[in-house]
């Protein structure tokens, strides 16, 4: 174009160096939050880790439980708080695993399920919160050890009323 | 130059005809380039609205963005459009950290090293520039990722991709590491059974194929050497012996990969830096355009099935 042809211009001598060097930049500091606070390494921020750790944001997963009438209860988890659930697996910390339980413990009515897992109903008619005190929320990954897929607790955080 | 006698002519071309006929010859290649430039701004603007994929209310800014460059005239040459669109995404790439993978921040890069080609007197050079070293510090980073990471050396990061990812399930656990179907169910079983809730912690037998072990043994050893291949040629000089080796690694890794996971994001953002890279060689340009549209139509026959 006429417009860069006719241009004589030569860009400082930095720039030459500015694409890559945002690049470094932006991996070391997810690398940093990698190795620091076990954030997921598979995406969420340009480390360029993809395939290499067998522990990311796809091999990690949340459990939840309540407790009711004095046992814990395996939960399912609402589609409301998925989103709380993805944070939770892409950044584990028990600010994170205890905010979820929180929001679990406030949905409005949860309900046993024949296979005695409880599920939330939305709907406070078909409570029995009531009598659920605690909820509790677990993030775990998976791991490969002699032939076996095993699972280790990454994070865990409790609420209660 | 052959390409300058006339078969009309008496066989000696007067200076003056030489002249005209390279001019001509001149301008037609810088034409040529001038469209080569269109198409790689293109494409790379398409890249980022594809991107937008992974947070949807980036199509507010990826979508005028892309309009405006691929519409032929002087606003998609202008670097501060480039800049502006790598700006506007900046927010995304923070507060969205969680639904933005690799490749778009690449991609952000890329769009400043296309502003800043676009603003240099040599845009091919200064773009070409910026695609090696990109291309070579992503895999040069990769690899130094996959060689610290005990559970990739033991191929169990590839075994847990096989279970996981069902495309790496069909192609790598059965077609190639004998798998039977029935097997590769029990453990998609054993793995959704370990994640349902209640699920009691213990550890759930994983079956492998009679050729499992070494089709992952395979895959981490042609991934550590085909990633390193790539790094080393592309940030060697250009005078380097590894620099012959460039184009082959790239496109080699690359169809290795995309058609089985293409990962449009990056595939197509690998294959347009590729073209930047060889403008002046019709055959590699052409091999990165034709590998840029067949992992597109291989993503479009796994998004329709």
């Amino acid at each position: 174009m006429a417009a860069t042809s006719t241009r004589s211009q030569r860009l400082p001598s930095w720039t030459h160096w500015l694409p890559a060097g945002l690049l470094v930049m932006g991996a070391l500091g997810q690398g940093l939050r990698v190795q620091l606070v076990d954030a997921n390494s598979w995406g969420g921020g340009a480390t360029f880790a993809m395939f290499a750790d067998i522990d990311h944001s796809a091999t990690r997963y949340v459990q939840l439980e309540l407790l009711v009438d004095q046992s814990w209860v395996p939960a399912a988890l609402p589609e409301e708080l998925s989103g709380a659930a993805t944070r939770l697996r892409h950044l584990p910390s028990q600010a994170n695993a205890a905010g979820l339980a929180a929001d679990a413990l406030t949905r409005p009515g949860w309900a046993a399920g024949a296979d005695g897992v409880w599920h939330d109903t939305g709907d406070p008619g078909s409570t029995t919160t009531g009598s659920a005190t605690a909820a509790r929320a677990e993030l775990w990954t998976a791991g490969l050890r002699d032939g076996h897929i095993v699972a280790e607790l990454v994070v865990t955080a409790e609420m209660w009323r | 130059m052959s390409s300058t006698s006339d078969p009309g002519s008496t066989g000696l071309a007067s200076p003056a005809r030489v002249v005209a006929v390279r001019s001509s010859m001149n301008a037609s290649a810088a034409a040529g380039a001038m469209d080569r430039r269109g198409l790689v701004l293109a494409i790379s603007a398409w890249v980022m609205l594809f991107n937008a994929g992974h947070l949807p209310v980036m199509v507010l800014v990826a979508a005028p963005f892309c309009v405006a460059v691929v519409i032929p005239g002087p606003l998609r040459y202008q670097p501060v459009l480039w800049w502006a669109a790598a700006a506007a995404w900046v927010p995304a790439l923070f507060l969205g950290w969680i639904h933005m993978e690799d490749h778009v921040w690449v991609g952000v890069y890329w769009m400043v090293a296309l502003g800043l080609a676009l603003a240099d007197d040599d845009f091919w050079a200064t773009a070409a520039h910026h695609a090696r070293l990109l291309v070579g510090l992503v895999f040069a980073i990769a690899v130094v990722w996959k060689v610290t990471t005990p559970t990739f050396l033991t191929g169990h990061t590839f075994e847990m991709v096989m279970l996981t990812d069902h495309r790496f399930t069909t192609v790598f656990g059965e077609w190639l590491g004998g798998l039977s179907p029935a097997d590769a169910r029990h453990n998609a079983e054993a793995w959704d059974a370990l994640r349902s809730p209640g699920s009691a912690d213990v550890a759930v037998e994983l079956l492998r194929g009679p050729r499992t072990a070494w089709v992952l043994a395979a895959m981490v050893v042609w991934t550590l050497a085909i990633e390193t291949a790539i790094a080393s040629s592309f940030l060697a000089r250009d005078s380097s012996r590894l620099a012959r080796w460039r184009h082959w690694s790239l496109l080699a890794f690359a169809w290795s990969v995309y058609p089985v996971v293409p990962v449009v994001g990056f595939a197509v953002l690998f294959m347009v830096m590729g073209m930047t890279m060889t403008v002046h060689r019709p055959r590699w340009f052409g091999a990165y355009a034709i590998s840029a549209v067949a992992f597109v139509l291989a993503w479009g026959l796994q998004a329709l099935t």
